[in-house]
């Protein structure tokens, strides 16, 4: 078991039309950050989605990996493909809900105020911050980063309360199917 | 509780942390473009010395925190070498003034080696 504090984190939040994701080592300290969007029609199969992920795990070496669950199809997927990912280096995958980002954020009421703390308590982002969308406007592709390091601080802070999903033994996801989501 | 492997090093982030381009940073190093810097980055070459204090000049980052993972594994295991170091230089049959200085050393700046935990380490 090691020290929480310096367990490296790589947190994602995966959208259906693109991921955020934040390497930390400890609450603040903010290793790496970014966000890529899945491309469509000729060009989405350049790079699959599952090889940006075995880039990163090969690159940040995470202990532990947390992803921001949603129920969307495209996002169901794609976490599967993470999951797979981390299964091959046998990292434990750790899955968020909503309700714990919330909880670990309490008195903060929506994401744009919840993306201004982050930028304030780690001075890296503060140049990502974007400006708040109006209700036409669509969202601003920064806020996956802010949404991703928030999943990750969110880890910190609540350890407890992630669910621990692999590594297991046996993945619910055959062969055959996973090489026709990649592929 | 072990604390978690540090990586070799953080250049890739405190590149990011600044900004800078791989060409500039190449620039701030005098090569001619990011094609080293950028080996450096991804663990295929370890910089020399003289690159590791220009990049810690650069990120004003100590070296120690820049090469985090290369220095705790560079220091693992010195303990156990010094412990050998000072095992041989006790079962010295002459133990003159020269060897009591170097035994006091390793005490002063080691602290005190015992020789039953390192019985081991004195055969190699």
């Amino acid at each position: 078991m090691q020290s929480l504090e310096r367990q490296r984190v790589l947190a994602f939040f995966v959208q259906p039309w693109r991921f955020g994701y934040a390497v930390l080592e400890g609450p603040n300290n903010l290793l790496d950050w970014g966000s890529k969007r899945f491309l469509k029609g000729p060009r989405a199969a350049c790079i699959p989605f599952s090889v940006k992920v075995a880039r990163l795990l090969s690159k940040w070496k995470p202990d532990v990996i947390v992803i921001k669950i949603s129920h969307t199809t495209g996002t169901v997927r794609k976490t599967k493909i993470i999951e797979k990912e981390a299964e091959g280096l046998e990292i434990p995958v750790h899955l968020a809900h909503g309700r714990e980002l919330n909880d670990a954020f309490p008195s903060l009421p929506n994401r744009h105020a919840r993306a201004k703390f982050i930028s304030a308590s780690i001075p890296t982002l503060a140049g990502w911050l974007p400006q708040k969308p109006k209700i036409w406007q669509s969202e601003p592709y920064q806020m996956s980063v802010f949404d991703s390091v928030a999943v990750g601080i969110a880890y910190y802070r609540q350890r407890d309360r992630f669910p621990d999903v692999t590594v297991r033994s046996n993945s619910t996801l055959s062969i055959e199917s996973f090489r026709r989501l990649v592929g | 509780m072990a604390a978690a492997k540090r990586l070799p090093h953080y250049l890739n982030t405190f590149r990011k942390r600044s900004g800078l381009s791989l060409n500039e940073i190449a620039h701030l190093l005098g090569n001619r473009d990011g094609a080293q810097f950028h080996r450096y980055e991804t663990y295929q070459r370890v910089p020399p010395l003289d690159i590791a204090f220009a990049l810690s000049a650069i990120f004003k980052v100590p070296i120690e925190d820049l090469f985090a993972g290369i220095r705790e594994s560079a220091k693992a295991d010195i303990p156990d070498r010094m412990a050998a170091v000072a095992c041989s230089l006790k079962q010295r049959e002459i133990q003159d003034r020269v060897v009591m200085r170097k035994l006091s050393w390793i005490a002063d700046n080691h602290g005190p080696v015992e020789a039953e935990s390192n019985a081991a380490l004195c055969n190699h």
